[in-house]
């Protein structure tokens, strides 16, 4: 096992560097998308595993949510806004009640939390295949478009090491370490992966594809919040009615 | 070893005094980008290093909080605008009434809720939370760095360079030597100058390395640098101006 992580780790360790060797070496592999399918798995596993290490630290460190709960709970409610304010009405002091517990419930969810962590072992190499199998469908079609030669497969393989700037997350299994770098450095990464595939392409056409992606991404989003809007609206305006 | 250091010292000299020398070694070699993280992830640690040095004593002892001196603050700062802002109407006056003698109420519970455990000794938190600020500084820079180098980059290619991508960023990387400067930024009031001069030396090393590596006349890498910012700057111009429009629109309608 560790013989066949051997080469695996030796190729993410020159992708990570943009190495141009590496990544046409994963877009020529025997089976580039197989490979790439596995390298992108091994770089989620690493980095959920060292989320987990994060969180359980984490949590190690943090103080007793439900202690600072209730201590700032008798702060507030001994304040005199709150006298003159909440306390004398019912209904404002349900109101404060369910919000103040509200913001609670998100202060946990945000806090480290162990359970969580072990969801993320399984959650985030299967958000790094969907952003793989995304990126490498829609740059490989704008490529094609913009008269770019390379292959599907070989796109898929070194769209697959372009992920290697990911291992930088970790370092998130120290809690209060704050990773920077990887959205660009990843961008980075692709514009190779993409440059190596369509070498026959110019930077600007390279460039171009790079971004679709994340772009077309961008237009669906803003497409989809503009059709749900109304459509929220017209249901919670009938439920209102 | 040492011989490998004093080499590493008398190239980072020869960066900052803007000889072609090392800039044309960052940018070639097999993996000019592993030797340029290396560079920046160094000096991240000591600029880092630095600082976590100066905080090690906070790590011995659980942080204070003095609860006389933050309402004697608050109070200090409220008197401070009374008497800036003149008399207060009567609602206003209520209203401050009322905040003061909330956070008096409130401030006894600061020191208590300071003090909740946590299932691991609170200089466990407090060790992890030093190296945390610690490893996160060349994190910062390698992103700084990278951000700003990918534009500068693109700005080169359209004034017509001719450089790679990997000889550039290997180039660009000596432009962080400067920020070393950084480390002195706890020094009060001139702290911050360092930072100032870290900066312009920093864009100067990176016009040189756009000179270099994309063999562009001085006048066009100087171009190559300062675009960026400037569209930065128009942009953020653009948002502040669209912000102030809906501001005033908000306000006209809400008037009539």
């Amino acid at each position: 096992m560790v013989k066949q992580l051997k080469p695996i780790g030796r190729l993410l360790w020159s992708g990570l560097f943009l190495d141009v060797r590496s990544y046409d070496e994963a877009a020529d592999g025997d089976n580039p998308f197989v490979e790439g399918l596995f390298m992108v798995v091994l770089i989620g596993l690493l980095v959920a595993l060292a989320h987990l290490v994060g969180s359980v630290l984490g949590w190690a460190v943090t103080p007793h949510l439900d202690q600072i709960k209730t201590l700032v709970h008798e702060g507030l409610v001994s304040m005199s806004w709150f006298q003159q304010f909440v306390a004398n009405s019912a209904q404002s002091l349900q109101q404060f009640e369910n919000s103040y517990d509200t913001a609670w419930q998100i202060a946990r969810l945000l806090a480290p939390n162990p359970r969580l962590a072990l969801l993320a072992l399984f959650l985030t190499p299967l958000q790094l295949l969907v952003q793989w199998l995304w990126f490498a469908l829609v740059a490989q079609a704008v490529a094609r478009m913009l008269g770019g030669q390379g292959k599907m497969k070989q796109t898929f393989g070194a769209s697959a090491l372009a992920f290697a700037p990911h291992l930088l997350y970790v370092f998130r299994a120290l809690p209060m370490v704050s990773v920077a770098a990887v959205g660009v450095w990843t961008l980075l990464a692709q514009y190779v992966a993409l440059r190596r595939v369509h070498e026959n392409l110019s930077w600007p056409r390279v460039l171009t594809a790079v971004m679709a992606p994340s772009l077309i991404l961008c237009f669906l989003i803003i497409v989809l919040i503009l059709v749900i809007a109304p459509l929220m609206g017209a249901l919670i305006g009938g439920m209102i009615s | 070893m040492k011989q490998r250091f004093r080499d590493w010292i008398a190239m980072a000299r020869a960066a900052l005094a803007l000889e072609a020398g090392p800039f044309y070694s960052f940018g070639s070699g097999p993996a000019p980008l592993q030797r340029a993280v290396l560079l920046v992830v160094v000096v991240g640690l000591m600029v880092g290093g630095v600082h976590a040095i100066t905080q090690l004593p906070a790590l011995t002892r659980a942080p204070s909080f003095n609860v006389e001196a933050l309402l004697q603050q608050i109070n200090q700062g409220l008197s401070f605008n009374e008497s800036f802002g003149g008399k207060l109407p009567p609602e206003a006056q209520t209203f401050l009434d009322v905040y003061r003698s909330s956070i008096e109420v409130f401030a006894p519970q600061i020191p208590k809720i300071m003090a909740v455990p946590s299932p691991l000794p609170a200089g466990v938190g407090r060790f992890l939370s030093w190296l945390g600020v610690w490893l996160s500084t060349p994190f910062g820079l390698l992103g700084r760095w990278l951000s700003i180098s990918i534009w500068i980059m693109l700005f080169a290619r359209l004034v017509g360079g001719k450089g790679t991508l990997l000889a550039y960023l290997g180039a660009s990387s000596l432009s962080v030597l400067p920020h070393l400067l950084q480390a002195l930024s706890f020094i009060p009031v001139i702290g911050g100058l360092f930072a100032v001069v870290a900066g312009i030396w920093g864009l100067a090393i990176q016009v040189k390395a756009v000179e270099l590596t994309h063999q562009l006349p001085q006048k066009r890498a100087i171009l190559a640098v300062v675009l960026p910012y400037l569209l930065l700057f128009v942009l953020l111009a653009m948002a502040l101006v669209v912000v102030l429009v809906l501001l005033m629109v908000t306000i006209a309608s809400s008037g009539s």
